[in-house]
C-alpha cells in the first residue's frame, strides 16, 4: 500500500476546474515529483492535498481518507506543505518559525534535537536564528520553509516550487541538500517543480502534468530520456 | 425594458399609490410618524449612497441631520426665514460640511474614517450645548411648523405630509438617477477595489469627496424637514443613537437599494415606539441584533428578500436567466464572503 | 509646580486607562485584522457583571478577579459564535457585525441592570502618596503600576509561551499556521477572550472614576481609538504609550486652555486622530497602514 494515493481528484477555485481527475500514488521513502507547464495544476494538486482547496475524489493518506479534512487536521496527520512563495512568518524570528513547524508535537527534547539537525542540514539559518525572518534572502527563507516543514516531523513533505525565484546556483544547493535529507531523513517528498532537470534528477519517481491531467508517468530516469520530456521541459 | 426595470417601477408606482393614499387613512398622529419616516427615508437614502454603494463606514451620518435640523431651526428661529426656504441653505450647508470632511477622508482609509465620524457624531451634543447663544443649548430652540396656506384644503398634518413626500420623491428620483448613470458605477467600481478603479480612470478624490458632500445633502435636507415636523430641536435627539438608527435602517432596508431606505426608515420609527412599550432597552436590542442577523443572512435587506419573492413569481424563464447569471458571477455571497472565497490574507 | 505635577500624574493615569482599553481594541486587530467597535461595551459589561458580584456580598478583589475569569470566557464564546461565522468577510461585513454587538452589548446591558448610574468602588484605599515631593492619589499610581504589570504579563506570554507564539503566528500568517498544525479558530478564541480580559480590568478601573451606567465607556472608547491610532494600530506598545500621551494631553489642555471646558474635552481625541492620520498613519510605532475599516 502506498503512502498516499489519490484517485480521481478533482479540484479548483469557485467555478474554474483545475484538476480534472488525477490519480497517482507516492511511495514511502520515495521522491515523486509533478512535473508540468504553468497553470497546469501543480500546486493545485499539493494545496488540494493538504486541504486549502475544495476537491472530489479520494485522497488517503496510509490507507486513511483525508479529503475534505481541515488543513491543520491533515498537517497534524504528518503532512507538512511547503507552500508557493514559502509562506514564512515574515515578522517573528528564525528561530521561532522552525518552533512553529514543530507546534503539534510534545516532545521538547526531540523538538530540540531536531532544530539542531535542520541548523545543520542549512548553516546558513543557524548564523542568522535570532533575526527576523523576513530580513532573510530568498533563498534563505526557502531554506526555512523546508526547515520548518521537517520541524512537523512528518511522513510526507509536500514541496511547491522550490526552486522559484532563486538563482541557479543556490538552486542547485538547494537540491543537493533535499537530495541528502530524503536519503538520510528517509523522508517521503512530493515535488512540484518547473525547473526539470534538477527534479528528475532528485526524484525516484515523475509525473507529468498538463491542463490538469496527467500525461506521462514513470521512474524519473525513463522519463528524462523521453523525447517529449526531452523537448518541452529539458531545452532539448 | 427589461424585467427587472418593470418589476422596479412597478414596486415604486403601489408604494406611491400608498404613500398617496396615507393622510387620508390614517389620524393627525399616525400622519406626523409617516412624516417623520419619509424625513429619515432621505436621510437614510443618503447615507446609503455612502455606505451600501460607496462602501464607505460613516458612523456620523447624526451629524449632518442635526446640522441640517439646526440650519433650519436657527434661520427660523433667529432670522425669521420662511421655512420652505430654509430647506435649500440646510442642504448647501450640509454639501459644504461633507465636502469638508470627506477632504481628510482622501486621506483616511477606511477604518478611520469611521473611527473619525463616529467621534464626529459623539461630539456633536456637546458642541450644540457649548454654542448656546445659536443653538439655544440644552434647551433647545422651538420652531413654529409650517401651517396649511388657507386655499389648499387638507389639515396641517396632511399638508406637511404631502409637502414632506413632494421633497421625497425628488430626492429619491435624482439619487435612482445618479446610480444608475456613470457615477453609480464609479461608486460600484470603488466599493469593490479602490486599486482597479484608480486603474480604470475613476478619480477615487473627487468621488469620496463627492459621496460624503451628497449623502451629508441628503441628511441635511431630511433633517431640515424633521424640524417642520417635529417643531423643537434640542441636543438630546441627534446623539449617537441617531447615527446607529440610520445604519442600522441602511441595513435593514438593503446595503446599495434605493428604495430600502423606506422600509429603513419605518424600521427606525416604528420600532423604538412599539419596543419602548415593553422595555426600554428593547429598541437597542433590537437594533443590535438585527444588524447582525441581516449582516449572517439577509445580506441585500428588504428589498433583496422583496426582489427574491418577485422573481420567484415571475416566468419560470426568467428565472432561468437569474439563476445562471447568480452562478456565472461566483456563488458564495453570503454573510459577506470575499469573492476569491476561503481564506482571508 | 505642585498643580503641574498633580496634572501630570493624574494625566498619565488617566492615560494608563485609555492605554489599556486600547490595548484590547490592538490585541483583537492584531490577531484578527478587525477592529472591535464594542470592545468598550464588552468591559462595562463586564464592569456590570462586577458590580453585580459586589451587590451580591463578594470582596472588590474578588469580585473582580471573578470577572476577569467570565470575560475571558465571554470573549471567546463572542468570536466563536458571533466572529467566527463572518470570518473572511469583508470590511464593512465586518464593522457592521462590530457596531451591532455594541448596540446589541450596550442594550442588553440596559435591560438587565436598568439606565440608572451607580457608584463603583476603586480597589486602591484612598490615599495619597508622594510624587516629586507633591502629594498624589494612591489610585494613580497604582493604576499605572498596575497597568505596567499587566503590560509585563503579557509581554512574557506573547513572547515566552507557545500559544502566544501561535497567536502571534495567526496574526502575521494564518495560512502558514493552519500548515503548521495550528487551529487558527481556537487561537482567535483566546486572542478574544484575552482582550476582553483586558478590557475588563480597564472597565473596574475606570468605574470608580465616572459612574457607572450603560453609557460610561462610549467616551472612553474614543479616546482609546485616537491612543490605538498615535501609537500604531498594530503595536500594543504604542497603545499604552499613545494613551499617556493623550491622557496628558488632555489635562493640560483642560487645566491651561480656558477654551476647552469639560464639553468640548471630546475634541481632544478627535484632532489628534486627525492630525496623526494625515501626518503618519501608521502612528509612532505601527509597522504600516491599516487599510482595512
Amino acid at each position: 500500500m502506498s503512502l498516499l494515493e489519490v484517485e480521481d481528484l478533482e479540484a479548483g477555485y469557485g467555478d474554474v476546474i483545475v484538476l480534472r481527475g488525477v490519480s497517482f500514488a507516492v511511495q514511502e521513502g520515495q521522491v515523486a515529483a509533478i512535473l508540468g507547464p504553468n497553470g497546469s495544476g501543480k500546486t493545485t494538486t499539493l494545496r488540494a492535498i493538504s486541504g486549502l482547496v475544495q476537491t472530489r475524489g479520494r485522497i488517503e493518506l496510509d490507507g486513511h481518507s483525508i479529503a475534505g479534512l481541515s488543513p491543520e487536521r491533515i498537517a497534524r496527520l504528518g503532512i507538512a506543505h511547503v507552500p508557493e512563495g514559502r509562506g514564512t512568518f515574515v515578522a517573528l524570528t528564525v528561530a521561532e518559525n522552525l518552533r512553529i513547524g514543530a507546534y503539534r508535537r510534545g516532545d521538547g527534547q526531540g523538538i530540540r534535537r531536531d532544530i539542531e539537525r535542520c541548523l545543520e542540514w542549512f548553516p546558513r539559518l543557524d548564523e542568522r536564528s535570532g533575526e527576523r525572518a523576513g530580513n532573510l534572502s530568498g533563498g534563505e527563507q526557502q531554506m526555512l520553509a523546508i526547515a520548518r516543514g521537517l520541524m512537523l516531523s512528518p511522513r510526507l513533505l509536500l514541496l511547491d516550487e522550490p526552486s522559484l525565484g532563486l538563482a541557479p546556483v543556490l538552486t542547485r544547493e538547494l537540491f543537493g541538500v533535499l537530495g541528502d535529507i530524503a536519503r538520510e531523513e528517509g523522508v517521503t517528498v512530493l515535488l512540484v517543480e518547473q525547473n526539470a532537470k534538477l527534479a528528475l534528477r532528485l526524484a525516484d519517481y515523475a509525473y507529468v502534468l498538463e491542463a490538469g491531467s496527467i500525461v506521462l508517468d514513470g521512474e524519473a530516469d525513463r522519463i528524462e530520456q523521453e523525447e517529449a520530456v526531452q523537448h518541452a521541459y529539458l531545452g532539448q | 425594458m427589461t424585467g427587472d426595470r418593470r418589476l422596479k417601477l412597478g414596486g415604486f408606482a403601489v408604494v406611491l399609490v400608498i404613500a398617496l393614499a396615507l393622510p387620508f387613512l390614517f389620524g393627525a398622529y399616525q400622519v406626523g410618524q409617516f412624516t417623520l419616516v419619509l424625513c429619515y427615508a432621505i436621510a437614510v437614502l443618503g447615507l446609503n449612497l455612502l455606505v451600501g454603494y460607496g462602501g464607505l463606514i460613516s458612523l456620523g451620518h447624526g451629524a449632518f441631520f442635526a446640522l441640517g435640523a439646526y440650519t433650519s431651526a436657527i434661520l427660523i428661529d433667529k432670522a425669521d426665514v420662511a421655512p420652505l426656504a430654509t430647506v435649500p441653505v440646510a442642504a448647501a450647508v450640509c454639501f459644504a460640511a461633507g465636502l469638508l470632511l470627506g477632504l481628510p477622508a482622501l486621506r483616511i482609509r477606511g477604518l478611520y474614517l469611521a473611527l473619525v465620524t463616529l467621534a464626529v457624531a459623539i461630539a456633536v451634543p456637546q458642541l450644540i450645548k457649548r454654542f448656546d447663544a445659536l443653538t439655544g443649548g440644552t434647551q433647545g430652540l422651538n420652531v413654529p411648523r409650517p401651517t396649511t396656506p388657507s386655499w389648499v384644503p387638507l389639515a396641517d398634518d396632511q399638508f406637511l405630509y404631502f409637502l414632506t413626500l413632494a421633497f421625497a420623491i425628488v430626492m429619491f428620483v435624482l439619487a435612482a438617477n445618479l446610480v444608475r448613470g456613470r457615477i453609480g458605477r464609479a461608486l460600484a467600481a470603488m466599493r469593490e477595489s479602490e486599486a482597479a478603479a484608480k486603474a480604470t480612470g475613476v478619480n477615487l478624490a473627487r468621488l469620496k469627496t463627492g459621496a460624503f458632500a451628497v449623502s451629508a445633502l441628503y441628511a441635511g435636507v431630511g433633517g431640515s424637514l424633521y424640524v417642520f415636523s417635529i417643531g423643537f430641536v434640542a441636543p438630546e435627539s441627534f446623539t449617537l443613537t441617531i447615527s446607529f438608527a440610520f445604519l442600522a435602517a441602511v441595513v435593514v432596508g438593503g446595503l446599495g437599494t434605493i428604495g430600502g431606505a423606506i422600509f429603513g426608515a419605518l424600521f427606525i420609527e416604528f420600532v423604538p415606539v412599539y419596543a419602548s412599550d415593553v422595555n426600554e432597552a428593547l429598541a437597542g436590542v433590537i437594533y443590535g441584533a438585527v444588524l447582525i442577523a441581516f449582516m449572517f443572512a439577509l445580506r441585500d435587506g428588504v428589498m433583496g428578500l422583496l426582489r427574491q419573492i418577485a422573481q420567484a413569481l415571475t416566468t419560470k424563464e426568467g428565472r432561468d436567466e437569474r439563476e445562471t447569471a447568480v452562478r456565472l458571477a461566483g456563488g458564495d455571497r453570503r454573510r459577506g464572503a470575499a469573492p476569491s472565497g476561503g481564506m482571508r490574507a | 509646580m505642585e498643580r503641574l505635577i498633580q496634572t501630570l500624574v493624574d494625566g498619565v493615569a488617566t492615560g494608563s486607562l485609555y492605554g489599556a482599553l486600547a490595548l484590547a481594541v490592538v490585541l483583537i486587530f492584531r490577531t484578527s485584522g478587525i477592529v472591535n467597535f464594542a470592545q468598550g461595551e464588552m468591559a462595562m459589561f463586564s464592569t456590570f457583571a462586577a458590580w453585580g458580584l459586589l451587590e451580591a456580598g463578594l470582596p472588590v478583589g474578588l469580585a473582580i478577579l471573578a470577572t476577569l475569569g467570565l470575560s475571558l470566557l465571554g470573549g471567546m464564546v463572542i468570536e466563536r459564535v458571533l466572529m467566527r461565522p463572518f470570518e473572511g468577510g469583508d470590511h464593512l461585513t465586518l464593522a457592521i457585525v462590530t457596531l451591532g454587538l455594541f448596540i446589541l452589548v450596550n442594550s442588553g446591558a440596559g435591560w438587565i441592570w436598568g439606565f440608572e448610574n451607580r457608584s463603583f468602588p476603586s480597589i486602591f484605599p484612598d490615599d495619597t502618596i508622594g510624587v516629586g515631593g507633591v502629594d498624589v492619589p494612591l489610585e494613580s499610581v497604582g493604576i499605572v503600576v498596575l497597568l505596567l504589570a499587566v503590560v509585563g504579563v503579557l509581554y512574557l506570554f506573547f513572547q515566552r509561551t507557545k500559544l502566544g507564539l501561535a497567536l502571534r503566528a495567526v496574526s502575521v500568517n494564518p495560512e502558514s499556521s493552519r500548515l503548521s498544525g495550528i487551529s487558527v479558530g481556537r487561537t482567535l478564541m483566546v486572542g478574544w477572550g484575552i482582550a476582553a480580559l483586558v478590557g475588563a480590568l480597564a472597565g473596574a478601573l475606570i468605574a470608580p472614576r465616572l459612574f457607572l451606567d450603560v453609557n460610561f465607556m462610549g467616551g472612553v472608547l474614543i479616546y482609546s481609538f485616537a491612543a490605538a491610532t498615535l501609537g500604531g494600530f498594530d503595536s500594543p506598545l504604542g497603545a499604552i504609550v499613545g494613551g499617556w500621551i493623550i491622557g496628558v494631553t488632555e489635562d493640560l489642555a483642560t487645566t491651561y486652555v480656558d477654551f476647552i471646558g469639560s464639553d468640548l474635552k471630546i475634541l481632544v481625541p478627535l484632532v489628534i486622530i486627525l492630525v496623526v492620520l494625515l501626518v503618519r498613519p501608521a502612528g509612532l510605532f505601527g509597522t504600516r497602514e491599516v487599510t482595512r475599516v
